[in-house]
């Protein structure tokens, strides 16, 4: 805000009639001293019209391009969202979507077509989105055991519960984010042609390597009565496992997307992909939703409008605000320190 | 997450509307994405310490290098040292603060956080500053002027005003005390706000 003012230092130097005498520096040249003396150089920046008009026209003139190309890399994303949970029940279960998603003698398998709007550029990532799912509630989040998922079952935590164990025998993985895993699955045509998804690398190398054993496997998953999500290759080591894996890292918010897989391929304009999805996953106990993305993604990450409204906002509210001060300023200019202006010299005070 | 930034605010250099601005912008830029919970806490306290040093940079009136080491070196340490929690595998933290740092959304938001949360309280300040001063702001200007050279004639109408100001700064004292009193340091003004 920021005119510079500095105060110069005081730079009394010691009396050296002693100085032959005298083991130590004197107490007064030193640092510390100065320091709590209040004697250090010092800025003083002072709020003066011109530093804060300047301020604001720096926001102004920064904030609206990066605004605009924000925005254009939002644009520049083209995405398909196709909420399918409502579509997938059959008629006959319309009302009772419970007991169609309970029933595993019913056919789960559903169809569903979408039109390519825009061209869409590989790599597009496939990802499911759920809704009203509150993966961050804390018991939840806690009921895990992360020495259990990297050296094995002996390592069995009580923080599992009530998912630890079955029959005296641990679960391995354990705990109620591994017991919920989604376990809908997904596959695309365009015409007679299968795209193919690689369901590769789609969870953190970190988690792969330090958070999931190479030597745990699968041990009394989905064994009980209550059957909580997708069941997992018991040949599998859990460092192989990467739907749990992308499962087990807990979204923040209700509303979240984890990674599928991802196309390869590019999706031409008004092209049809027929999906083919296994709707096993039951949503429709808590009133939670199910949607299917296909998006490309750019330096910005997916399609985010937000941040570039939002920079366009502050840019030009702070552009406003340049002009509206400096016309304040030339209008009505108020002197910079006048003494003039204390309480006991104004006329009219009442001191 | 919330908890986190009341908190963090509790400190008294965060306003709540600061602290609204935070959490608003770290929900928006952040939701309907593949964020977890340990990323969007992060982004958040990462929100009030960019805030924090700003909001104590505008608050201070007398800058000697002490001041400006513990105020950005407290920014710089919470860098420091949370790259080295991302660091250890064990912890949740594990390279959440790298994933971070190296998206570019993550910076443009902190911006934005920055521009949102300051903007409003300079433009109040100045305002108040240039249109309704009181003796330490007053005072502080003639300090800040003292640089500058001046004329006889300002330099005696000065010292009429010390004079009145010591006269009047006992009264002022005596009758004010009930009333939100400041005292007044003899070289450095503490400072308002």
């Amino acid at each position: 805000m920021m005119e510079e003012a500095s105060t110069s230092a005081s730079g009394g130097g010691g009396a050296a009639a002693n100085g032959g005498q005298r083991g130590f520096p004197p107490a007064r040249s030193g640092v510390f001293y100065r320091f709590t003396q209040q004697n250090l150089p010092a800025w003083k920046p002072a709020m003066t019209p011109g530093c804060v008009i300047t301020i604001f026209l720096m926001i102004g003139v920064t904030f609206v391009p990066v605004g605009l190309v924000c925005l254009h890399a939002s644009n520049h994303v083209a995405e398909i969202a196709h909420r399918y949970d409502i579509d997938c029940v059959p008629n006959a279960y319309k009302r009772n979507r419970q007991a169609y998603i309970k029933d595993s003698s019913i056919s789960k398998n559903c169809t569903q077509e979408v039109k390519v709007k825009y061209l869409m550029r590989a790599p597009i990532y496939v990802y499911y989105e759920l809704d009203n799912f509150y993966q961050n509630h804390r018991r939840y989040v806690k009921s895990r055991s992360d020495k259990q998922l990297r050296y094995g079952q002996k390592y069995t935590h009580s923080s599992c519960d009530p998912i630890e164990r079955n029959d005296g025998l641990p679960i391995v993985p354990c705990g109620l984010i591994a017991w919920s895993l989604f376990n809908d699955t997904y596959g695309f045509t365009c015409g007679s042609t299968e795209i193919k998804v690689n369901r590769k690398n789609i969870s953190w190398k970190s988690d792969r390597e330090h958070k999931f054993g190479k030597d745990v496997y699968p041990f009394n998953f989905q064994n009980g009565s209550l059957i909580g999500g997708g069941k997992l290759d018991p040949a599998l080591p859990l460092n192989q496992q990467e739907d749990l894996i992308v499962w087990m890292r807990t979204a923040a918010l209700p509303q979240f997307r984890k990674l599928y897989g991802v196309i390869e391929e590019d999706l031409q304009a008004d092209e049809i992909i027929t999906m083919h999805i296994a709707n096993n996953y039951n949503t429709y106990s808590f009133g939670g939703k199910k949607s299917l993305i296909l998006t490309t993604s750019t330096w910005l990450g997916g399609k985010n409008d937000f941040l570039g409204y939002a920079y366009l906002i502050t840019g030009s509210l702070s552009l406003f605000l340049t002009i509206l001060f400096a016309l304040i300023h030339v209008k009505n200019p108020r002197p910079h320190g006048d003494a003039n202006y204390l309480s006991w010299n104004r006329p009219n005070s009442n001191s | 997450m919330m908890f986190l930034i009341n908190q963090y605010r509790q400190n008294g250099k965060i306003k709540p509307n600061q602290a609204l601005v935070v959490f608003l912008t770290t929900i928006c830029a952040y939701s309907d994405e593949k964020s977890e919970i340990e990323e969007l806490s992060m982004v958040a306290l990462s929100g009030c310490i960019w805030l924090q040093a700003f909001v104590v940079t505008l608050d201070t009136n007398s800058f000697t290098y002490p001041q400006i080491i513990l105020i950005w070196g407290n920014f710089i340490a919470f860098y420091m040292i949370n790259l080295i929690v991302s660091a250890v595998p064990t912890l949740q933290m594990y390279t959440i603060m790298f994933r971070l740092c190296s998206q570019p959304s993550y910076w443009i938001t902190m911006g934005l956080i920055v521009a949102v949360g300051m903007g409003p309280v300079l433009a109040l300040r100045y305002f108040r500053n240039m249109f309704r001063p009181n003796a330490i702001n007053i005072l502080q200007q003639i300090e800040q002027s003292n640089g500058h050279t001046h004329t006889t004639r300002n330099m005696e109408s000065r010292i009429i005003s010390a004079g009145s100001y010591l006269t009047h700064l006992l009264a002022d004292s005596r009758r004010n005390r009930g009333a939100t009193y400041q005292p007044l340091l003899s070289d450095s003004v503490a400072s308002d706000g």
